[in-house]
């Protein structure tokens, strides 16, 4: 049907009157730059988020504390007492909390940014803002709050018996970079979720399989002593590199290997093609 | 909201053609700000898990139907200065159609063209009700694209129309539906687009509220050019829109004259 009022079809090419094709992908400059113009909202939103974190609790926000201290507490009797890792691990407690700590972020922002696009449909179809600030927001928030309990974590490792020195002041350095590796991939995984809802529910179990190959309650080192290309290749990923970093940075030397430290500064890279999925998937985020 | 949205397999039914296309002359050189061309939208069912009714399922279940065609082929064109009313049974398109002109819904076929962003009136998806009005005002106007300076320019302009002043720092959760939902017409109506669309937003508040948000809508066409409404109401469509279109079954049935639209709407709904 022609269209009514102009009698004629528009030439998609060249509309008329100012008009402008709704709902063609932006181009990659324009994106980033829409992007970046929007940014305040994806700070408040999150820094709104955090702010009412815990408030539906009757102990608030004490379980942004207790929730690891109690996985802890578990990976404790189960690995420590019940497999004996406490003898062969010197300051196991230490070794523990920070494990839980540190890998608890990059879990919990893989996590956060996964769903951020597909859990906010209502925000989609009555909001229009590049989409990538949704993942961006999460993430944002759950690096807020990783921060918080880094800081706990330090508290708790100095009565656990370590010493403070300066190497305590690359774990922030440490945790961004783990944080921005964890939204890459997370990225990568909300433009799937969105097409493939069964990837939220099989999530957990991928994170858990992440957790044992990462060393969080035993030392790797130690567990696959005899199998030394896999344990290169393990500790590698970033779930063990970082975790291995940060026990470097606060407990001292021997728990990380030398070229861990320049793929601590590649790994990050990831977000890269992680924004860059996230705008190949516009505009049709709105087909949910 | 799940729509009870029907169920049809792509081009299983011929097209009806419609009852009326009597769209109001405009002055000439009057700039077209929306135009519609054979837009189609379609929801995969598998995606979205929308509802469907008995029938349908069962038609779904054996693999037969895996599409909602929620337009099927709509085509107008609205002018500057143009308050358009859409009607339409519940699941006819309505919101679906607001979406794609908003960009916020892709189409499956058929072209919208704008000649700027149109914008739903309706932030409260980005609101965070633990929060306190004052910080869901800026959260809100962030969220429509507002920066920090025009937040604190329109702040006690924003206050004012939702006559919350005394409660401004209480956490929005604490109001009453009225309250909240004055609120948020007050937020959602602090960026003024070009191109305006209103779902359904107008019957909140009390009376003298809903005068007050009329007026504003008014106002907004002032500055803005152009204003979609959807609304059940249709004495509210009659006395705010100039002309109406209506939606029936993702089809376009009529477009004309408020009056003349409202009144075969009507018609058919008594039949």
């Amino acid at each position: 049907m022609p269209n009514p009022i102009t009698q004629e079809r528009i030439d998609p090419a060249h509309p008329p009157h100012g008009l402008r094709l709704v709902g063609r992908r932006p181009r990659l400059v324009e994106y980033v730059k829409d992007s970046w113009a929007r940014r305040w909202f994806a700070l408040r939103f999150a820094f709104g988020r955090v702010r009412l974190t815990g408030e539906s609790t009757r102990l608030g926000r004490m379980w942004l504390i207790l929730n690891p201290v109690l996985n802890a507490g578990v990976y404790y009797f189960v690995f420590g007492v019940l497999f004996s890792q406490r003898k062969n691990i010197p300051h196991f407690i230490a070794f523990l909390l920070i494990g839980v700590f540190i890998f608890r972020i990059g879990e919990k922002t893989l996590t956060a940014a996964n769903a951020s696009i597909s859990g906010n449909k209502e925000v989609i179809q009555s909001l229009s803002f590049p989409r990538i600030l949704l993942p961006l927001s999460a993430g944002i928030f759950e690096l807020a709050l990783g921060f918080v309990s880094a800081g706990i974590l330090l508290i708790m490792i100095l009565f656990a018996g370590a010493r403070p020195n300066w190497y305590w002041l690359c774990l922030p350095v440490i945790i961004f970079l783990f944080w921005v590796t964890t939204l890459g991939a997370g990225m990568l995984l909300a433009r799937i979720n969105t097409q493939v809802r069964d990837l939220g529910e099989l999530l957990p179990f991928l994170t858990r399989l992440w957790l044992y190959g990462s060393g969080v309650m035993y030392s790797l080192q130690i567990l696959l002593k005899n199998h030394h290309t896999i344990y290169v290749l393990i500790s590698a990923q970033p779930g063990a590199l970082y975790l291995d970093l940060s026990r470097e940075a606060l407990m001292g030397p021997g728990n990380a290997l030398w070229w861990q430290v320049p793929l601590a500064f590649i790994w990050p890279l990831l977000l890269l093609p992680g924004m860059w999925f996230i705008w190949r998937g516009e505009p049709n985020y709105g087909r949910v | 909201m799940a729509e009870s949205s029907d169920v049809y397999t792509i081009g299983s039914e011929a097209p009806v053609e419609p009852d009326l296309i009597a769209p109001p002359e405009v002055p000439a050189g009057t700039p077209v700000t929306v135009a519609v061309e054979d837009l189609v939208v379609i929801y995969k069912i598998t995606a979205g898990g929308r509802q469907v009714s008995g029938k349908d399922r069962q038609a779904i279940k054996r693999g037969r139907v895996q599409d909602v065609v929620a337009l099927k082929g709509v085509s107008f064109a609205l002018h500057h200065g143009q308050t358009v009313g859409v009607v339409g049974g519940n699941g006819s398109g309505k919101s679906t159609l607001l979406r794609a002109i908003g960009g916020l819904t892709p189409a499956a076929s058929g072209r919208v063209y704008t000649n700027s962003q149109a914008s739903l009136l309706g932030v409260h998806s980005a609101l965070l009700p633990g929060l306190s009005g004052r910080e869901n005002i800026e959260l809100g106007c962030l969220a429509m694209g507002l920066t920090p300076r025009q937040i604190e320019e329109r702040y006690d302009g924003i206050v004012e129309f939702s006559g919350l002043e005394q409660f401004i720092d209480l956490p929005m959760n604490t109001y009453s539906s009225g309250m909240g939902a004055r609120l948020r017409f007050a937020i959602s109506t602090a960026a003024r687009p070009k191109i305006m669309m209103v779902d359904e937003a107008l019957a909140v508040g009390d009376t003298k509220f809903r005068e007050r948000s009329r007026q504003r809508i008014e106002e907004m066409r002032g500055d803005a050019g152009t204003v979609i409404i959807v609304s059940h109401n249709m004495v509210d469509i009659m006395d705010m829109c100039s002309r109406a279109i209506w939606i029936d079954r993702g089809r376009l049935r009529a477009d004309g004259p408020a009056e003349d639209v409202v009144e075969l709407y009507q018609a058919q709904q008594r039949r």
